[in-house]
């Protein structure tokens, strides 16, 4: 089952949401604009959004309509931003299979354009007067960037621990669809207790979402993933699987051989060293620890009223898990 | 009342300290902080209803914003040797991670009001940034006002909402284009990149760079001129600001026409 087809409630409300996305990032600057549609009509899973607007479903959803949608545009706008960025950061030439921004129009545009998407993401979010949107809001985006520069800072560094990967797909995917989850809860009314749940649901599925992310960077083909195989470990990202496969001393030793003095890993070591990683059980220990945060997640909405909001969120976290692309 | 020149070296210092990073620093330089632009916006503050730490607090925001901007700016168009992978990584994540202390502070004073006005400023000099990136520029003129736009914008829009005169909005763009205008000159002269030359170059073939500076030159002149016009009208109680800015673009005092008092 596709994770679009069990949230079908919604579509309206997402359309919707889709529609003002393309609203808000009508640049003047034709430049401007054609890379911000262009990386809105690249697609996406919209997963935040969804989330937003599932967790809306515990307050009072149809009364504060306007100001949940304005989070869920916000917080797509957000994530668009950084991935401008990301690809600036990465020298990425592809995302979901199609031309970067910084690889059609260079590093500038790609600067400017992701500016201009967080600015407009602001301007919208500032049309909810709830100060505690904002603090939580403006916290999330602070460590999120925190989280990519001790990415930076860990790359090629075999001797960090499991706490450091953590700690980073904490700050890079986990909080912000934590905040997804909270910040649909109190726009639309809920009890800080539930969005305080649902914060946790997010917190935990956004880190299975990450681990089963990179235990795909292994396992799919390039074809699926949109980028190459295995392209964490080319730019010295040490994931989860790789973390397991490191008890292993073959591995381990070869790995360390690769990263002396190495900026980029060439394509023989890297067919080595993925060969070598599923000799390990890397990968079936990666989903064991992805499917432990999904329980936790499925733990923290256990209390929250049974409707189809709920159900959704839980069928969500249980599609996660079985995740191939 | 204190110095303000000396507030506003303490503030630079706040701001140092507020976006202080370990690893960043080993990596790429402290960012410039523009000690005049912080004058500016104590001066836009100063006779504000609030406590001076709240003052502090704004000042240090809106100069964020605008180390944010410039951080950006320092990315390369194309990747090249002028700057390391890591420094360019991080150039970027600084950039955001400035942005991103701004609507921190911001939400932790709760103005929503002003995270709107700032982002709008942003969206705007982005928009100005592209154009002139892009070259959709027709004329000198343009290009001057597209210039200005994006070294003042974030100003004139904060001095509006906080309900500056609008004398002072003005004395605001010519000062700080004056300045962009200086370091336009100072990179021609340098051999380092100027939007001004290269307009220049590309407009009028066969040209020198000493038409370019002539060009710059007039147009400094030029708006000296303005700013002088403008500072002679201000009343009496801004003598600290007329005598300030005065000496800072080297003006020379203008006892042509009798200061209103």
């Amino acid at each position: 089952m596709k994770l679009a087809n069990i949230y079908g409630f919604l579509k309206k409300d997402l359309q919707d949401i889709e529609n003002t996305l393309t609203e808000t990032i009508q640049a003047e600057h034709p430049i401007l604009r054609e890379a911000s549609l262009q990386l809105l009509r690249a697609g996406g899973k919209r997963i935040r959004p969804v989330f937003v607007l599932l967790s809306a479903q515990f307050g009072d959803y149809k009364h504060h309509m306007d100001q949940v949608k304005a989070v869920a545009v916000s917080l797509e706008l957000i994530h668009m931003a950084t991935l401008v960025h990301d690809d600036v950061v990465d020298n990425a030439e592809l995302r979901r299979g199609k031309p970067t921004i910084k690889h059609i129009f260079g590093n500038r545009v790609a600067m400017y354009t992701g500016d201009y998407i967080l600015a407009r993401a602001l301007e919208v979010i500032t049309t909810v007067h709830l100060p505690s949107v904002h603090r939580t809001l403006s916290k999330t985006l602070v460590k999120v960037v925190e989280g990519e520069i001790a990415q930076i800072e860990d790359k090629f560094n075999v001797d960090q621990g499991l706490r450091d990967y953590l700690r980073r797909i904490k700050r890079k995917t986990a909080l912000l669809i934590a905040t997804s989850c909270k910040l649909g809860a109190i726009a639309s009314g809920a009890t800080e207790k539930q969005a305080n749940q649902l914060y946790r649901y997010g917190y935990n599925v956004g880190m299975s979402f990450q681990i089963i992310d990179d235990i795909l960077d292994f396992t799919a083909s390039s074809k699926e993933l949109g980028k190459p195989t295995g392209s964490d470990l080319i730019q010295g990202n040490i994931t989860l699987p790789v973390f397991y496969a490191m008890n292993d001393p073959a591995f381990l030793e070869e790995l360390k051989a690769s990263f002396q003095n190495a900026k980029e890993i060439d394509e023989n070591n890297l067919k080595h060293l993925v060969d070598l990683l599923s000799k390990t059980d890397a990968i079936e220990q990666s989903y064991q620890l992805s499917n432990l945060y999904l329980r936790k997640a499925l733990h923290a909405i256990k209390l929250l009223p049974n409707n189809k909001a709920k159900r959704t969120l839980q069928t969500i976290a249980t599609l996660i898990g079985k995740r191939r692309s | 009342m204190r110095n303000l020149s000396m507030e506003s070296t303490e503030l630079k210092f706040l701001i140092e300290n507020k976006i202080r990073h370990s690893y960043v620093e080993k990596y790429i330089n402290k960012p410039f902080i523009d000690q005049e632009k912080i004058f500016i916006l104590h001066y836009f503050y100063q006779d504000l209803q609030m406590s001076a730490t709240k003052k502090q607090q704004y000042i240090t925001t809106i100069m964020l914003v605008q180390i944010a901007l410039d951080t950006h700016e320092l990315i390369p168009s194309k990747d090249t040797d002028e700057m390391t992978e890591t420094e360019k990584q991080l150039s970027v994540l600084a950039g955001d991670y400035y942005s991103g202390l701004y609507y921190y502070l911001l939400s932790e004073l709760e103005d929503i009001d002003m995270i709107q006005i700032l982002a709008t400023a942003i969206k705007q000099i982005n928009e100005y940034k592209m154009k002139l990136y892009n070259e959709n520029i027709q004329s000198i003129d343009e290009l001057f006002t597209t210039i200005q736009q994006i070294e003042s914008l974030l100003f004139t829009q904060v001095a509006r909402f906080i309900k500056v005169e609008d004398t002072i909005i003005s004395i605001t763009k010519e000062w700080l284009m004056i300045n962009r205008l200086y370091q336009e000159k100072e990179n021609i002269q340098n051999q380092q990149f100027s939007y001004i030359d290269h307009f220049v170059q590309e407009q009028i073939s066969d040209t020198d760079k000493l038409t370019t500076i002539h060009i710059v030159d007039e147009e400094i002149h030029s708006r000296k001129q303005k700013l002088d016009e403008l500072l002679v009208h201000l009343p009496y109680h801004f003598i600290v600001l007329k005598n300030t800015i005065r000496d800072k673009v080297k003006l020379a005092y203008n006892t042509s026409v009798a200061e209103e008092g």
